[in-house]
């Protein structure tokens, strides 16, 4: 008599190559990466190939309309520039694209007024 | 007699909440890590009028009008601007100023400023 033999146990996945995949991405995410401050959501940037490179910046972003937010919430100039720490060297705007030049530079000039410290403004890099 | 009791057999690490933990790292920084790079530029808005004596006076004007630029009154674009510029200045003649008017963007702004960075020995100041 012929028995059938019985079905073959399913072999268990490998667990370890799996933690193998998700340590190399981890590893990857933390190297490639950046942590990045909460951007404004409204802002479409202005885009730049050359200058300075900097880090993701915590920046006051100054809105199409001239309104001005920070960290995700509306904020007002001497709001901000009381709330940003002695120990920034420089401060950083961060405008939209369509923002009157005039608006920006007004602005920029009154944060220097009232913190006295140098103000640069940060673009988006793009690929030429 | 006292008998020592056999260890018991070592139990092996359960990989299952060493996996939960990885996987919330990776999950993590995969949200919070950005890969944008970033431009700065220098925004020093001058001070309009105020005494200035000859070796301080601007000797290149830049003026933009929205898509509309000109140096010292003469109409320039995109592609010639830069090399109007380099033919215009000295070394001791070698301050621009760049006033806007009327609706030039902030994006406007940038791609000059960009332009200027290019050129070596330039200063540049922004009128307010």
């Amino acid at each position: 008599m012929k028995l059938a033999r019985p079905p073959a146990k399913p072999k268990r996945e490998g667990t370890i190559a799996l933690i193998n995949i998700v340590f190399l991405m981890l590893i990857f995410f933390l190297i490639a990466g950046t942590l990045a401050p909460p951007l404004d959501r409204a802002i479409d940037p202005i885009q730049s190939q050359a200058g300075e490179p900097v880090p993701p910046p915590q920046a006051l972003f100054v809105r199409e309309d001239g309104s001005l937010s920070s960290g995700g919430q509306e904020t007002s100039l001497e709001q901000w520039v009381k709330g940003i720490g002695e120990d920034q060297p420089v401060l950083r705007v961060f405008a939209d694209r369509r923002t009157p030049a005039r608006l920006l530079i007004e602005t920029a000039a009154k944060v220097e007024a009232r913190s006295g410290k140098p103000v640069r403004l940060v673009t988006l890099k793009v690929q030429p | 007699m006292h008998i020592a009791k056999t260890a018991p057999p070592r139990r092996r690490l359960s990989l299952t909440s060493l996996i939960d933990v990885i996987f919330l790292l990776l999950l993590f920084f995969m949200l919070s890590s950005t890969f944008s790079k970033y431009n700065e530029f220098e925004l020093s808005p001058g001070s309009a009028g105020g005494a200035q004596s000859a070796s301080q006076r601007p000797s290149l004007l830049i003026s933009l009008n929205g898509e509309n630029w000109r140096i010292n009154g003469e109409a320039a674009d995109a592609l010639n601007l830069g090399e109007k510029i380099r033919a215009s200045i000295t070394p001791e003649s070698n301050h621009a100023v760049i006033v806007t008017r009327g609706e030039t963007s902030s994006q406007q702004l940038v791609s000059v400023l960009e332009i200027l960075r290019s050129i070596e020995g330039l200063r540049v100041t922004i009128a307010r």
